[in-house]
């Protein structure tokens, strides 16, 4: 993916809070420290609700009217403008259901999907929507240019905005060598970069991303996680669903974990990754004498105390530990943090 | 050949009744739509939420609908025309060009009428071709869409049900037009390349006319006996076919058209050369000649029948009919030879500017003879025109009688001439000769053509499309256009019903389904007659109970109605009117389940074609057009439904 100037500042800033995660101390390292509380104060709390579920509870019937399967179960979540928030869950945790209910693909059997505060399966909403579907759902006879076309003229797009955002989009995800083949000669990273714009074709206030590094190389994942900041930066909302845990831990500001249709867990990913009963000390190198009496010193000699905080797991154990949970205590609800 | 469907209902005449039943339709589906929806969703979510829902859906379609986008829905068109591209559509064009290029081969050169074998294998194949191509495309194109998905990046931007039908509608029609251009004009030049030939003369067959008297120009003898006057041969035999010609000459010169033969006939010219040696090379042979013609009838607005009595003969529905000769198929009524009977054609406003000194009649009338007299020669017949009066009985002026002698099995042309003896009210001749077109018209603009059969015993058939004012002929290349479009309406038909029935089916059920409604479409006509009897009132038949107890009493009476007459049982009498009326609701969902789907057979604008009358454009195609146009609108409104109240995701 071509990277724009926004992107590499973005990279970096990601790049050097990972290395602080991994307690590298580097030159300046009170400078991390500061960004990092600065990235953990983003509040979305304030703005408006662009996403919404409402007791959202969707059950399939088979032919004759009888319960088959409940895939959600009064769902409630409102996603704020300007954040990065993540749907988390194993499979048929319900998480797919609730992006085709708030795509209006689906209709609920309870309770409201909404989008900026009206109806999810109203047309107008969509106008303000862009999504990238899991997998590539494109005509594969068309090519590039021809695809964004398309899909620019179902947005009612006017000719010339339509040239000049196909060509904007193409370049900003690099197939400008590639525009003029058919989508079915295109490699799958090829394919979700073309499904990527297509998404974004419409200057999307709210983007929901079904898997969106799926099939994506490392270098593309990267790139696809850099470009997610960048959006978040832009003041784009984006809602992601992903297998890939480190990925949403990397990006997402606040994330729903469902399984078996139940929200068990939602909150900001920095809360709920937060070690409660560990406090954790960091501290320049202190003399040897010192040490053994570590408690004291702290007080007593007066050494520069750089951090003090809770120890974070990674959302890969708390993943594993709801799932866990959730299975030896079927029907438990999960705790929400606002 | 006579064409049925000719005689198209006027276009002004047949609007408001279409009009109307259109509304009824629309209000019909509404409510039933209605109902449906909110039956399925108060099955599972209460009366309440199903009025909320049946609500929300009638009151949103109404601006969603008016906000449909011409730039969506031809993106979308677009992308259903690439799609039916990049599947090798026009492979069938090649298939039609193959069957073309070798079907000569195939076709029975020796037939007698070679214009309606080919026009036939033309229009049989490409009918096919055309119902297949449209039938394919059009119902497994959604089906599939939601299989794969790639409709999710479609009803996931703002796109409405309704730009998602009309695009793939207008993108499959647009497909099943090019076709069908490229395969016309593949058919023109097959039938036309296909039919032309070329004729010698055959020496061995030309003989010399001779005088057999003196005859005598402007008091000069121009020819004594025995003197040649012309030459009579034969062509050669060319296209398993020859044909006769006599040519008398003129000054040395002369033409003449050969006899009638295989649909057409020659012109032939002899110009004797200098030194009195007629060869072969002395005559010159015009290529086919009306072969493709595209004769433009003026058509009597009505035709009475005069009974016996002299009397307007009507049948029980009020019908004026002559007599039953107990012929199935009763497309004509009989007047019989030697007695007061008449049919009487009315024609309305014949331009007196548009014939100058004839009126060129044609005739097409069918001939029932009770004695076999001599078969060589024709029954004979007489006409004449008559101011219309008060009524048939009602004596007015008239012209003299005009005798002809029937042609059966042929289309048969009688100029008559304008001016005629005149017979005055009571009868007596007028002194001056008068014209039919200005003397025997009525302040209406009508005036009266009335056929007699003068030959005792036998009778003659007519319909109102037996005698006809024949016009200019019109282009024959339009007509054949024309014709095509009558396939172009199925194509669009076809392409309606499959995208309406992918809307809320899978792929292969839709295609049974819409193949179903072609096959209603095309005997719609026959489930018509059923539930109303064939009455020109269109008045319900009796129903299947009713029927099935005609057949077991053997009585031709109201069963029902005399069985009831007879019984005093309460139980009896309430039970009989039960069965009448759902015998009575069984004709009239039939009647309604008719109305349903378009009638293809009267699309087929071929045996116009073959038969070589010119298709009324605003009588025949424009009230197909519009039907097709309000069937289009009808399924896509309620595709639009199934669309909007469809999950698409699983």
């Amino acid at each position: 993916m071509a990277k724009s100037e926004t992107s590499s500042k973005t990279n970096s800033k990601v790049n050097k809070s990972q290395s602080n995660k991994e307690g590298e101390p580097e030159e300046g390292g009170g400078g991390v420290a500061v960004e990092t509380a600065e990235a953990s104060k983003r509040d979305f709390s304030q703005n408006e609700v662009v996403a919404e579920t409402r007791n959202l509870s969707k059950t399939y019937h088979d032919f004759w009217g009888r319960q088959k399967v409940q895939a959600l179960k009064s769902l409630d979540i409102e996603i704020r403008k300007g954040e990065i928030f993540g749907l988390l869950g194993p499979n048929g945790s319900g998480k797919t259901t609730t992006i085709k209910l708030l795509l209006g693909l689906l209709f609920p059997t309870r309770g409201q999907a909404l989008l900026f505060g009206k109806d999810a399966t109203e047309v107008k909403q969509k106008e303000r929507i862009g999504y990238l579907p899991e997998e590539s759902y494109l005509y594969k006879f068309l090519n590039a240019e021809e695809t964004l076309d398309f899909y620019g003229r179902l947005f009612d797009m006017p000719r010339d905005l339509r040239k000049k955002r196909v060509e904007e989009l193409i370049t900003m995800v690099g197939l400008n060598w590639a525009k003029k083949r058919q989508l079915k000669e295109y490699s799958k990273g090829m394919t979700r970069r073309i499904g990527l714009a297509q998404a974004l074709l419409n200057d999307p206030e709210l983007i929901i991303l079904d898997e969106p590094t799926t099939g994506l190389d490392p270098i593309g994942t990267r790139e696809m996680k850099d470009l997610i900041l960048r959006l978040r930066d832009e003041g784009k909302t984006v809602l992601l669903c992903s297998h890939l845990l480190a990925d949403v831990q990397d990006v997402c500001d606040r994330i729903a974990v469902l399984y078996g249709g139940d929200l068990k867990e939602m909150g900001r990913v920095d809360d709920l990754l937060k070690v409660q009963n560990i406090t954790q000390f960091s501290t320049t190198a202190l003399p040897e004498e010192a040490r053994t009496e570590i408690e004291e010193v702290l007080k007593k000699h007066g050494a520069d105390l750089l951090t003090m905080t809770n120890p974070t797991s990674t959302l890969e154990e708390l993943f594993l530990k709801i799932v866990k949970e959730s299975q030896e205590r079927p029907g438990r609800r999960g705790a929400v943090h606002k | 050949m006579i064409v049925e469907n000719q005689l198209a209902i006027p276009f002004l005449q047949w609007l408001p009744d279409a009009l109307l039943a259109f509304v009824a339709v629309i209000s019909v589906l509404l409510v039933l739509g209605s109902m449906v929806g909110f039956l399925s969703v108060a099955f599972r979510q209460g009366p309440t939420e199903a009025v909320y829902a049946v609500a929300n859906v009638l009151f949103k379609a109404v601006p969603d609908v008016m906000a449909t986008s011409p730039r969506r829905t031809f993106a979308l068109a677009k992308i259903a025309f690439y799609e039916a591209m990049r599947n090798k559509v026009l492979v069938a064009v090649l298939i039609f060009l193959l069957v073309m290029l070798f079907g000569s081969w195939f076709l029975d050169s020796k037939n007698d009428s070679p214009v309606v074998l080919y026009i036939s294998v033309v229009f049989g194949a490409t009918t096919y071709l055309i119902f297949l191509l449209s039938l394919f495309l059009s119902v497994f194109s959604l089906p599939n869409d939601i299989k794969n998905k790639t409709i999710y990046t479609i009803v996931t931007k703002p796109v409405r049900p309704l730009e998602i039908i009309l695009g793939r509608v207008l993108g499959f029609g647009a497909i099943g037009s090019l076709f069908l251009v490229l395969v016309m004009f593949v058919s023109y030049a097959f039938v036309q390349r296909g039919l032309t030939h070329e004729h010698q003369i055959n020496v061995d067959s030309i003989e010399e006319i001779t005088a057999q008297n003196p005859i005598i120009q402007n008091g000069e003898v121009i020819a004594q006996i025995g003197d040649t006057i012309g030459y009579r041969g034969k062509t050669t035999e060319d296209a398993h076919h020859s044909h006769k010609f006599e040519i008398y000459l003129e000054e040395g010169k002369g033409s003449a058209q050969t006899d009638f033969k295989s649909d057409h006939y020659h012109t032939v010219s002899l110009t004797v050369p200098d030194d009195g040696i007629v060869t072969a090379d002395s005559f010159t042979i015009s290529p086919p000649q009306g072969m493709f013609r595209s004769r433009v009838p003026v058509y009597a607005s009505r035709i009475d029948f005069l009974g016996r009595n002299g009397e307007r003969s009507v049948d029980n529905t009020g019908k004026s009919v002559g007599i039953f000769v107990g012929k199935e198929w009763m497309y004509h009524s009989y007047i019989e030879g030697g007695s007061e009977m008449a049919a009487v054609w009315t024609f309305k406003d014949l331009s007196p500017e548009s014939f100058e000194e004839t009126l060129p009649l044609e005739l097409n009338l069918s001939v029932f003879r009770l004695s076999k007299g001599d078969m060589s020669r024709g029954i004979a017949g007489e006409i004449y025109f008559r101011k219309p009066s008060s009524s048939l009985q009602v004596k007015s002026e008239e012209s003299v009688r005009v005798p002809f002698i029937v042609k059966e099995f042929e289309i048969q042309s009688l100029a008559v001439p304008r001016e005629l003896g005149g017979l005055d009210i009571q009868g007596n001749p007028t002194e001056n000769k008068i014209d039919v077109l200005k003397d025997l018209v009525n302040d209406k603009g009508e005036v009266e053509l009335w056929l007699q059969c003068t030959d005792t015993r036998q009778y003659l058939g007519a319909a109102r499309a037996s005698i006809y004012v024949r016009t200019p002929d019109s282009s024959y290349f339009l007509n054949f256009v024309k014709a095509y479009i009558g396939l172009w309406i199925q194509m669009v038909l076809v392409v309606a019903f499959g995208v309406f029935f992918s809307t809320f089916l899978n792929g292969p059920i839709s295609m049974l389904t819409t193949l179903l409604s072609i096959i209603i479409g095309s005997f719609k006509e026959h489930i018509f007659l059923i539930a109303t009897s064939g009455r020109e009132d269109n008045q319900l038949s009796v129903g299947p109970i009713e029927a099935a107890l005609r057949v077991l009493t053997q009585t031709d009476s109201k069963g029902l109605d005399l069985i009831a007459a007879d019984t005093t049982n309460p139980l009896l009498v309430y039970g009989l009117s039960a069965l009448q009326w759902i015998d009575y609701f069984v004709v009239l969902a039939l009647r309604a389940f008719s109305n349903l789907f378009p009638d293809f057979s009267q699309l087929n604008f071929s045996n116009s074609l073959t038969a070589g009358y010119n298709i009324n454009f605003y009588n025949q195609l424009l009230p197909q057009l519009l039907t097709a146009f309000g069937f289009v609108l009808v399924t896509s409104l309620v595709s639009y439904f199934f669309l909007k109240t469809k999950e698409i995701a699983k």
